[in-house]
């Protein structure tokens, strides 16, 4: 008989009880796991491709030129004095983060029903391994913002202290809404070209090509209620871009409203967890 | 010490894999009645049974009979809709090929994820890397993508990983029926060794006479319920005696699967003289030659015959064990079977032919009757001196080897 005999016990009953503490001890013990499949996304997803990793660069940096020239060539887009791609690649760079991480999550229940009917592990690490795995084409493109920081002088100012802070709570947001997308992919696959019709309207619906300026004054806080992304680009451009804190009102509101997502995202995903394995 | 307990443990399943479109549903909510569409079943109902550490327990039962199901639940891949199930220490499973193999990713790659899978650190995988890789022999294919693997080697790989994952409990599905019976035997030697050291072994086979030399304790299963249970030998002989009648009339029944890649289209019985026959004597030779045909081609397809009498399986020949598999077929052929020395009792037989594909597993002709013959003789020709044996022969057993009495003085004699 061997000496090394683990002596975790697992139980599985019908209705499991929601614990968070207990999923993210269970989640911490297959990080492994977690970091295997996020590699795994990546390598993939370079290993067929000319281009590699510059396609992480590429897509933020095409979509600030065309915005530079369009929006703000032709149609004068105002940009709070700052040189306008500046402008635009300082909300693009989140914002290809947050939609690049809710697009890849979508299937990532569904896209791996191999290992969700044949082995255990906690769910949520698939979602999550695509966030992560998303989370390195934002690297990537970060190196282009900070040689456009550069390029266009932008002093360096202790604000940017904050930047971990507004990641943070973005993070919060996609963790959320990528679990909740995921389990509700398994269910309904409209929910897969639901998603990227979502993502565009919501995208055109932030502050990303125009300032949040040109919303009037009124309805700025009821914006922030009810779209946290708009509040999160907005402090990235405070703190980036203007050297000024984040607007407290704009930030507060979409951290409540990221908190209150994730937790019911969260709910939904372990109530309808125990039925993936049967219904995917 | 308890390794797995199941108590009273239930598993419905929706019909048809229960998922619907939002639009479905959207129309459901409207509609006034509750809906009455969904069925279910119940692939397990109300099972309860134990397993110690150390010890291998063999699931037997027909298919469907919710062997799969217990693994699953086992496996933590599926929750049990009443009841409760405990598992004790670590899990590693082969359920079906290579699970959770990316085909994308090389053998290597494979073996750190499959091991993240089961728990392991990347450095784990690393120390242990050599030894699987040296299991599986997979020594010049382990840089290749999983996706040119045969079945064969992609059950190594899945094989060596498993049995490397310091697992507390071992779930093995059917898999070692696909690679070749040198793998088999080395993963039971190894299965074995890890019984040894206290690793709990649930084994799902269609294969019984694995499962009987494997396993000290079994669970038959028929609709989702434990139908027998114990020691794995009477489970056994227990289920054969249970379902071979059942499945001789079933073969009967199906005269030919139509939509079967392979179909016998004539059988041939020749006695030892060389002569067409349907009747033979005690000891004979009996000559099969199947004519064949087979739609498109197949590779290495595995032919197996069984002789059936009135309460089932006596013996058969089957490439699924020899080995002896054709190469690739392709449309019509034919090909023999010999058994020797036929040592029947006088009676009616009959033989039930199936062919399975490459991988072992699934049929490319379903199991029917293809041929009958009758076994005739006298009593002398067997040794049977009894004037009345032929009224007992009704009674007797389907086979006859030589055997001797021998009356012992005393009873001290026998110590």
């Amino acid at each position: 008989m061997r000496e090394r005999q683990s002596s975790t016990i697992r139980v599985f009953t019908p209705r499991p009880p929601i614990r968070l503490a207990a999923s993210v001890r269970e989640i911490w013990t297959f990080r492994e796991l977690l970091w295997q499949l996020a590699g795994r996304e990546v390598r993939i997803r370079y290993k067929q491709a000319l281009l590699g990793a510059a396609w992480a660069l590429l897509q933020p940096f095409s979509l600030m030129i065309v915005f530079t020239v369009f929006f703000s060539r032709f149609l004068n887009v105002p940009s709070d004095g700052v040189p306008y791609p500046l402008f635009a690649y300082c909300a693009l760079l989140p914002w290809g983060f947050f939609s690049g991480s809710l697009s890849s999550s979508i299937t990532s229940l569904t896209g791996n029903v191999h290992l969700v009917t044949k082995v255990y592990f906690p769910r949520e690490i698939l979602p999550l391994a695509s966030i992560l795995a998303a989370g390195v084409d934002f690297g990537v493109a970060t190196l282009l913002f900070v040689g456009l920081l550069a390029f266009y002088r932008v002093p360096a100012t202790s604000k940017l202290l904050f930047a971990p802070l507004i990641l943070g709570v973005q993070l919060v947001l996609t963790v959320g809404l990528g679990l909740l997308f995921s389990a509700v992919n398994v269910k309904y696959r409209d929910v897969r070209h639901a998603v990227p019709l979502l993502i565009q309207v919501w995208m055109f619906a932030t502050p990303i090509i125009y300032p949040i300026g040109i919303i009037p004054e009124r309805f700025r806080s009821l914006v922030f209620c009810l779209n946290p992304m708009a509040g999160i680009i907005d402090s990235y451009r405070s703190v980036m871009l203007r050297g000024l804190p984040p607007d407290m009102q704009a930030l507060g509101s979409a951290a409540l409203v990221s908190v209150i997502v994730a937790c019911a995202s969260y709910v939904y995903f372990k109530r309808t967890e125990p039925v993936f394995a049967d219904i995917i | 010490m308890t390794s797995i307990a199941f108590e009273g443990v239930s598993k419905e399943y929706p019909r048809g894999g229960g998922r619907r479109s939002l639009r479905e549903e959207l129309a459901s909510m409207f509609r006034r009645s509750p809906q009455v569409g969904q069925s279910r079943f119940w692939a397990l109902n109300d099972v309860s049974f134990e397993a110690k550490r150390g010890e291998a327990v063999g699931l037997i039962g027909p298919n469907g009979a919710g062997k799969t199901t217990i693994l699953r639940l086992l496996a933590g891949v599926t929750r049990p809709t009443r009841g409760r199930i405990e598992v004790k220490g670590k899990v590693a499973s082969l359920i079906e090929l290579g699970a959770g193999f990316h085909p994308e990713l090389t053998g290597r790659e494979n073996a750190y994820l499959n091991g993240a899978v089961l728990g392991l650190t990347r450095r784990e995988v690393r120390r242990k890397l050599d030894d699987i890789v040296e299991f599986a022999e997979l020594a010049d294919a382990i840089d290749v993508p999983v996706k040119r693997y045969s079945s064969g080697m992609y059950v190594r790989l899945g094989f060596a990983v498993a049995a490397h994952a310091d697992a507390d409990i071992l779930l093995m599905d059917e898999v070692l029926s696909v690679g070749d019976a040198r793998f088999q035997q080395r993963s039971l030697r190894k299965m074995r060794a890890l019984l040894e050291q206290g690793v709990t072994v649930i084994l799902v086979s269609h294969n019984l006479s694995t499962i009987g030399l494997f396993c000290q304790e079994a669970l038959c299963l028929n609709s989702g319920k434990i139908t027998a249970r114990g020691d794995a030998t009477a489970v056994i002989s227990a289920y054969v005696n249970q379902y071979s009648s059942l499945e001789a009339d079933q073969a009967a029944a199906i005269p030919h699967a139509g939509a079967d890649p392979v179909a016998f289209q004539r059988v041939r019985l020749f006695n030892r003289r060389q002569e067409e026959t349907h009747v033979f004597r005690y000891r004979d030779d009996l000559r099969l030659r199947i004519h064949y045909r087979c739609e498109g081609s197949l590779p290495s397809p595995a032919f197996t015959l069984t002789i059936r009498g009135p309460e089932g399986r006596i013996f058969q020949a089957s490439m699924l064990l020899d080995g002896k598999r054709p190469g690739l077929i392709e449309g019509a052929g034919a090909i023999e079977c010999l058994f020797r020395d036929l040592p029947l009792v006088p009676g009616s037989y009959h033989v039930v032919g199936s062919v399975r594909g490459e991988d072992g597993l699934s049929y490319t002709m379903h199991p029917q009757v293809v041929a009958r013959f009758s076994v005739e003789g006298d009593p002398d020709a067997y040794g049977w001196e009894d004037p009345r044996a032929t009224a007992f022969l009704p009674e007797a057993a389907p086979v006859v080897i030589p055997y001797e009495w021998r009356v012992v003085a005393s009873p001290e004699a026998c110590g």
